[in-house]
């Protein structure tokens, strides 16, 4: 409570104008009668014994909003109790009006109108500090018009009728079908009212409903029971087949955004907090949507919601979100969970990432691990920039640098070697989905990952790149990154693949109906399509290799749902102003690769942020919506912000990142940060990738990988397709991706007893440790001092010399195998004999240390 | 099961015989094919030792070029190679080659000529840095890449040095295409490029670097042999305008890398670094090249057209580059234009400039009458950059009183070319475009001209030529021996050499290019063909794009000679005769649908007939009678059968597609004389006389050179008697003796076991001339 205690401070004179803030639609005669009223509540507020104990409490239900008014029998609204601002009281607190008969209320804080009239409303704490609120009601005995797009359709939403895995699904279910979410409610109308000769609904006895009983449970319902009898969902649902089903006015107010209340709070641990939710409508009205809303965590270790909008923490500091949902609308609530420990000192900050880094830490109160040792860094960097193990002489040359800046200087020279090239080729040839479908598209899969890794090596800016590619034309062996377009064959692919990919934004869902996550729908989805809709392929030089072209005309794409012809747009955007000779593709380019664009480069710097932290400061990296916020904004925004001022420079956006002393943390957890997930208070450990791994087994064991059809020792690391995968069961078995899809999720980090059998009792490995020309081998036969060659073996498998012990542990073992060798016939036998398990030794030695996790992880 | 059941497995399990009967069956004669020769090239002055190698290349006892001077004796106690002679005066070119033996005279081979000076050739492959092969520069290395090889090559340079490496492969018919790449002396890659036979740097340092190759798909083996130079000299890669006009000096801009007096430009190369530029004065001949110097140059088969009326320019004004630049030549005047914006022009006329860049226009604006019929020709992926040119022909609409610019109305859009003339052994499908237009009335029009392949740089980077001349219709031909039919799953396109044996007619395929709507009949006649060998008269017919020629050996028939196709035909009062050019497929292909096939044209003909063995079938048809009515006619046909094809086989009449109708002619099993009965009618044959033939195929076993195991068999036997006769001190060369006896007559007895072989027959042509429908007059 330490942190808490810090934020308990008062600002009295803030409170009253927080109180008496006017309903915009009041009339000047009620502002009149509020003022008085509230200066009465201010004068009695200042004697009350809750202020002089030092603490403000205040009940409100909406950022800026004064006196409440309800209008009709229907309207509710959702209070909250707030304590200084911070704390949420609203289930802690008495509720009471006066004078009554104008308003209930329930303990949760939620407001009936009873009867037309002004009242107060009143929320006491239990030391006695108490909170008023102005409300009046108006038309409390006429029920609202009804109108079923605004207020049937998302009972079924709340009670998840028209789900995926129900009536939502494209099929329906059990032959009643809804629109998914209810994104379509002409179409949930038709099905509802119309179809099946209308049995569904019964006007003359509204309860007997079908729709009614079913949902109630009453007659057996395979999605069991939905509705209480009496709730207000199921009053109003009665009501509406009472009245015939009005379908509502044409011209009806629609929701045009979403309020969530309060949108940002730092939340104790285990606490609560009460969510209000309110819907802005198209004529300017608003309505408490708040029991009619879906919650939803993004992290659900972190904390739960229940139906009514209260949001239970658990035991977890960090920070997460909760997705709000109504009526096709999203809002979100961003929660920090702070840890509250004492942050005196932290590492220096090297550059902005560390600034803002360690600025969040401050917040939440999590102090960093301590700064790696410089051998556990060489070997991080090196697997994270090169994919590779750094060699002996790299850990000799780190160790002998003891200068400033050596560990920036080994970044730089990292980011020179093609190393780096080939290694981030291969993670963007699979994300490229440079796949090899067939034999004859060897050529193709082969020169588009030269490409790629040629792209990388003499550091071709990411918007050229990524430009280069979406308005590639031609033939493969003139310009490879038309060999993506042999992937991606389809416009719904093309856009699909280029959203999530280069802006994090999954359209997928969006093609068949409104995004429920996001806001984009399909004529979003369409028009964004129609950029590639002039994309056309011709037979190419050689079969398999079609020749990529933009055709001359209009470019258009239907959209599926109503068949509206859709024109080229960003996302977003209007049209794109263009002519039949011009390809839309060049248009999306200008537009993606813009500094403005809102996505571009937050989503590169997202997904490498990911691969050298671990985590994506929005995760999964490429599902960048209102409703994943990242875990550090700001940080986000001034990567982003530097990337783009850098020309779009991927290497100086590597050096930013490996250079910051976030990046360098040691990956041991102090006594508050073992459970950090999201403020990278600590390197986050994680298995080598399979390529790396396989590598590296290899550099171990003095081992060489053949891959059919390229050079002898041809590294996993450089290879260019998917193909390869089927040649090695080790890549298999470690994840190396397919080339599927644009998902870095295809990648496979998770461990599995098929990993830990194959590195522990493999005929593969195994056999690497055994040939003839193995680093056992040669280390048998070479003359120099065991623990000499028990350093360098720990060198190539940690790049750190061992310790003493561990020197000492290895040699003991290796005398002690050779000593327990049987004699032999003879001399010469007897000598064979024991250089045979002096080898042996070797072997185990070298098998132990791939088989540990200092090997198998960057940490 | 039932009866129906059992018949169609029956009739399954013969399909599947019958299937893989076929597919072991489309072996062919033996015929010689030349895959390899290396080196691939030598020093003019030069006597340089070659080595080929192929399928049925034996008793090879010399090479053939198209340059009669350079001349080759083989090398004594060898099969396979070669001391070929160039002399001294012979200049830098490409020349061919082709082997000759017992089954006649081989494909041609591309076989460079380079400059006196050092050829170089390693003993051992450089596969490491620490190999790497010593490079001096403008010396020439002659190498080969194996499969998943990386070759290395090391050279002293200095600091701000400009060079280039030159790759010859792709020219001299090698399967490489070459990945290079630059390393300092620790193997630390500093710039590459791809797919490239140029590869252009300027040395950072003073110091040894490293020049790294490989296959691009790390393929290799005998197949993808090389010629590599590093070099100071300028490489050029086109010029602006494309094409000259005849017999007068323009200035041009020529582009490329290392020209003395040039300056950098805004245009782009193939590895996409810019590019300098120098402006020259260029005498163009009056007259065009020889089409064979244009075929490595431009060697696909869709730039025949072009190469027929080009020319190579080699320097001037101190540039000589190390690889000479085509221009086109043409008698109308030749504009040319900048990268960017419209030139007014007066056609007809010749226009060249480089495609623009993005958002910017290049093209002509000119004045035309209504009823003015110009053709449109766009030249450039011919030309053998990767673009797709395309051209929009716009009218000026007349403003209107408000309009503040001239409108523009699209008129006509030219596209690619996509007509395929020679199917998959002659691919001519192109992406340039081509139309004939007549003004729809007078005006101002302009033609915008784009590359449909644009790169998004926007940077200018391949030239284009822009053809806007008067109808001139005229033809051009290409000749290569007829493909055998497929059967089943064959989808292989064998290497064909044109070789004859004796007693036997051979179908060449004839490719005619029209030119400007042209639409008449081509007569078709040979000359210059090996004594014994005679041609018949056939044509290709008015708006056909092929036909075929047949060539006959007599039974006496012998020699190689430089035989000759000629094409006549009248266009208006003037008759044109046009000499073919003779094509090849480079290298076997085995399944079209993985892999499409090289073809080229040769540089000289070379026509052989095998001596030591007649044709296995020879059909001959005899005087024909014709039914009452004329429907019908009974052709007699005599066929002859030599060894084991005696089986029963079908011949179709064909030359006119009308008789794709008509029926088979049944040839029943061993008959050698049967009277074929021929509907003549049901083809509906237009009047007039029409040159017909037969064709068929006959499955039949073939003994390859039967003779050699009898005489191996006696070489054997006095080996044998040999060593029994052998005194002690020469027993172990009698031993000897006889193990190679013996290896020759196992390699003999296998050459000599029977193998099927699916014969592709044709029958001398005959003339039928049709008096009226159905009444068809025939004359032997």
């Amino acid at each position: 409570m330490g942190f808490y205690s810090m934020h308990l401070s008062l600002n009295f004179m803030n409170f009253s104008s927080m109180v008496v803030v006017a309903h915009p639609k009041a009339s000047q005669v009620a502002r009149r009668a509020l003022l008085g009223v509230m200066t009465l509540l201010v004068a009695f507020l200042v004697g009350s014994p809750g202020l002089l104990q030092g603490a403000t409490l205040k009940v409100h239900y909406r950022a800026g909003a004064g006196e409440l008014v309800l209008d009709s029998q229907d309207a509710r609204q959702q209070l909250l109790a707030t304590l200084n601002g911070t704390q949420d009281m609203s289930r802690e607190v008495s509720w009471s009006a006066e004078p009554s008969g104008i308003v209930r209320l329930d303990t949760t804080g939620r407001v009936i109108p009873v009867a037309d009239g002004a009242a107060v409303i009143s929320a006491k704490s239990r030391d006695g500090v108490t909170a008023r609120l102005p409300v009046r009601v108006v038309h409390a005995g006429q029920p609202a018009p009804l109108h079923f797009a605004n207020q049937i359709v998302p009972i079924f939403t709340k009670n998840g009728c028209n789900g995926g895995g129900c009536h939502g699904k494209a099929a329906g279910q059990n032959g009643f079908r809804l629109s998914l979410l209810g994104f379509e409610p002409d179409e949930d109308y038709e099905h509802l009212v119309r179809e099946a000769r209308g049995r569904r609904l019964f006007p003359a006895d509204p309860p007997r409903s079908m729709l009614v009983t079913k949902g109630t449970a009453e007659m057996p319902h395979g999605g069991g029971k939905r509705l209480e009898i009496g709730s207000d969902d199921y009053r109003r649902l009665v009501r509406w087949i009472a009245q015939g089903m009005p379908a509502g006015k044409t011209n009806a107010a629609t929701v045009q955004r979403l309020e969530v209340f309060p949108s940002a709070r730092t939340l104790a641990l285990n606490g609560e907090q009460q969510l209000v939710v309110t819907a802005h409508y198209s004529d300017g009205s608003t309505e408490d949507v708040t029991r009619s809303s879906l919650f939803e965590p993004n992290d659900k270790d972190m904390a739960s919601t229940d139906a009514n909008g209260l949001l239970k923490i658990f035991n977890q500091p960090g920070e997460f979100a909760v997705m709000v949902r109504y009526q096709g609308q999203v809002a979100t609530f961003r929660a920090t969970i702070p840890l509250g420990a004492p942050v005196d000192r932290l590492p220096l900050a090297k550059n902005f990432v560390d600034e803002l880094v360690f600025k969040q830490l401050k917040q939440v109160g999590m102090p960093p691990s301590e700064i790696s040792d410089k051998s556990t860094f060489l070997r991080r960097v090196t697997l994270d920039i090169a994919g590779r193990l750094p060699t002996p002489d790299d850990v000799r040359a780190f160790e002998a640098d003891t200068a400033s800046g050596d560990r920036d200087r080994v970044i730089d020279r990292l980011l020179a070697s093609t190393d780096y090239a080939d290694y981030f080729a291969g993670k963007w040839a699979a994300l490229l989905r440079n796949k090899r479908s067939e034999p004859k598209h060897a050529r193709g899969t082969i020169v588009f990952h030269a490409w790629v890794r040629d792209s990388l090596a003499v550091n071709k800016s990411y918007d050229r790149f990524v430009r280069e590619l979406l308005t590639a034309s031609g033939e493969v062996s003139e310009n490879p990154p038309v060999a993506w377009f042999r992937q991606v064959r389809t416009l719904q692919t093309q856009l699909e693949d280029v959203s999530q990919l280069f802006l994090g934004q999954r359209m997928q869902c969006a093609q068949c109906h409104h995004h429920p996550y996001e806001k984009w729908s399909q004529a979003d989805y369409w028009s964004f399509g129609a950029a590639f809709s002039q994309v056309s392929y011709k037979p190419g030089v050689q079969p398999g290799e079609e020749i990529v072209i933009h055709r001359r005309g209009e470019a258009k794409a239907t959209n599926k749902k109503n068949g509206q012809a859709m024109k080229p747009a960003a996302l977003g955007q209007s049209a794109f102003d263009m002519s039949v000779d011009d390809d839309p593709r060049v248009f999306l380019a200008d537009w993606m690769t813009s500094p403005k664009n809102p996505w571009f480069a937050k989503a590169l710097v997202n997904r490498y942020w990911k691969h050298f932290f671990g985590r994506g400061l929005v995760d999964p990296e490429d599902d960048m919506r209102d409703t994943n916020p990242p875990s550090n904004p700001e940080l986000l925004d001034a990567l982003a912000a530097h990337f783009v001022a850098s020309g779009f420079d991927l290497k100086e956006l590597v050096r930013t990142l490996a250079r910051s002393t976030t990046y360098q943390l040691s990956a041991e957890p102090n006594a508050y940060n073992a459970k950090d997930r999201h403020h990278f208070s600590r390197f986050y450990p994680r298995r080598l990738p399979a390529e790396v791994l396989l590598d590296s087994v290899n550099t171990l064991t003095g081992g060489r990988s053949q891959f059919e059809g390229l050079p002898s020792g041809t590294r996993a690391i450089c290879l260019p397709d998917n193909s390869f995968n089927a040649q090695s069961y080790f890549l298999t078995v470690f994840g190396r991706p397919e080339g599927s899809s644009a998902c870095e999720c295809e990648r496979s980090m998770e461990a599995s007893l098929s990993q830990s059998l194959h590195l522990l009792n493999s005929k593969d490995i195994q056999s690497r440790l055994s040939a003839d020309d193995s680093r056992p081998a040669r280390l048998q036969t070479d003359t120099r001092p065991d623990p000499v060659k028990v350093g360098e073996l720990y060198q190539l498998a940690y790049a750190r010399s061992p310790s003493l012990e561990e020197v000492q542990r290895a040699t003991e073992y290796l005398a002690r195998k050779a000593g327990a060798s049987k004699p032999g016939k003879d001399a010469a036998e007897t000598e064979a004999l024991r250089v045979k398990a002096r080898r042996e030794a070797w072997e185990d030695l070298n098998w132990a240390l791939l088989n540990t996790k200092e090997f198998l992880f960057n940490h | 099961m039932s009866r129906a059941s059992w018949g169609h497995r029956i009739t399954a399990g013969w399909l599947l015989v019958g299937w893989l009967s076929m597919a072991t069956a489309w072996a062919q004669l033996p015929l010689a094919k030349l895959n390899t020769v290396f080196p691939l090239g030598g020093a003019a002055g030069s006597i340089v030792e070659v080595a080929v190698s192929g399928s049925d290349l034996d008793e090879a006892d010399g090479l053939i070029f198209s340059d009669p001077q350079v001349t080759a004796t083989p090398v004594p106690g060898t099969t396979d190679r070669f001391r070929v002679q160039l002399p001294a005066e012979l200049s830098e070119d490409r020349i061919d080659l082709r082997v000759r033996g017992r089954y006649g005279v081989s494909n041609p081979r591309a076989f460079a000529v380079g400059m006196p000076g050092t050829e170089l050739r390693w003993t051992q492959a450089p596969l490491s840095p620490a190999q790497a092969f010593e490079l001096p520069l403008e010396a020439v290395v002659n190498g080969r890449v194996g499969a998943q090889e990386v070759l290395w090559f090391r050279f002293q340079g200095e600091a701000g040095q400009a060079l280039g490496v030159r790759i010859e492969a792709r020219e001299l018919d090698s399967k490489l295409v070459a990945d290079l790449a630059l390393t300092d002396a620790s193997g630390a890659e500093l710039s590459r490029v791809r797919r490239r036979e140029w590869f252009n740097f300027r040395l950072p340092a003073r110091g040894v670097y490293l020049v790294r190759l490989n296959d691009s798909l790390y393929r290799g083996g005998d197949t993808h042999g090389f010629r590599l130079k590093l070099t100071a000299r300028p490489s050029v890669a086109f010029a602006v305008p494309q094409v000259l006009q005849a017999g007068r000096s323009q200035r041009a801009i020529v582009y490329g890398h290392r020209l003395p007096g040039g300056h950098s430009s805004h245009v782009l190369g193939a590895d996409g670094e810019p590019l300098e530029e120098r402006e020259l004065e260029i005498v163009a001949p009056a007259e065009p090249a020889h089409p064979s110097a244009l075929v490595g140059t431009l060697g696909q088969p869709s730039a025949t057209p072009l190469a027929l009326g080009s020319w190579l320019w080699r320097g001037s004004d101190g540039v000589v580059p190390l690889q000479p630049v085509p221009f086109g030549l043409t008698a109308l005047p030749v504009v040319a234009g900048a990268s960017t914006g419209l030139v007014s022009v007066m056609p007809p006329c010749e226009f060249s400039a480089l495609f623009p860049a993005r958002g910017l226009s290049s093209g002509v604006t000119f004045e035309a009458k209504k009823g003015d019929v110009f053709w449109v020709e766009l030249t450039s992926e011919r030309w053998g950059h990767p673009v797709d040119s395309m051209a929009l022909v716009q009218r000026a609409k007349p403003p209107e009183a408000s309009a503040k610019a001239v409108a523009w109305v699209d008129v006509l859009e030219l596209a690619d070319t996509e007509q395929n003339l020679g199917d998959r052994e002659f691919p001519t499908a192109h992406r340039d475009a081509a139309a004939r237009w007549e003004v729809p009335e007078s005006g101002s029009y302009r033609i915008l001209v784009r590359d449909g392949f644009r790169r998004s740089d926007g940077s200018a980077q391949y030239p284009y030529r822009l053809s806007l001349r008067r109808e001139a219709p005229d033809f051009q031909l290409v000749v290569f021996p007829m493909p055998p039919g497929r059967a089943g799953e064959d989808r292989s396109i064998p290497v064909l050499p044109s070789v004859l044996r004796r007693d036997q007619t051979l179908a060449f395929r004839v490719v005619a290019f029209r030119r400007d709507g042209f639409q008449g009949e081509i007569e078709l006649s040979a000359s210059n063909l090996p004594p014994g060998v005679r041609a018949s008269s056939t044509r290709i017919l008015a708006a056909q794009n092929t036909g075929v020629l047949l060539l006959s050996a007599s039974a006496e028939a012998s020699g190689v000679a430089p035989w000759q196709l000629v094409g006549n035909a009248s266009v208006g009062s003037t008759m044109l005769a046009r000499v073919a050019s003779v094509a090849s497929v480079v290298w076997p292909v085995i399944d079209y649908n993985i892999e499409n096939p090289v073809v080229r044209r040769s540089r000289a003909s070379g026509l052989g007939v095998v001596t030591q063995e007649l044709a296995p079938v020879t059909i001959r048809v005899g005087t024909a009678t014709g039914s009452a009515d004329g429907a019908t006619w009974k052709f007699p046909l005599q066929i002859e059968r030599r060894g084991e094809f005696q089986g029963a086989f079908k011949l179709k009449a064909v030359g006119q597609t009308a008789l794709d109708k008509v029926s088979e002619i049944s040839v029943p099993e061993k008959a050698t004389n049967l009277v074929a009965e021929v509907s003549l009618g049901e083809a509906r044959l237009p009047s007039g006389t029409h040159t017909l033939w037969l064709q068929g195929t006959l499955i039949g076993k073939y003994r390859q050179a039967p003779e050699a195991l009898v005489s191996a068999e006696a070489d054997l036997k006095v080996a044998d008697q040999a060593l029994s006769a052998a005194k002690p001190e020469g027993k172990a060369a009698a031993e000897t003796r006889k193990k190679d006896a013996e290896a020759r007559r196992k390699a003999a007895e296998e050459k000599a076991k029977p193998r099927d072989l699916t014969l592709a027959i044709w029958s001398e042509p005959f003339h039928v001339t049709v008096v009226s429908v159905a009444k068809p007059e025939v004359k032997p």
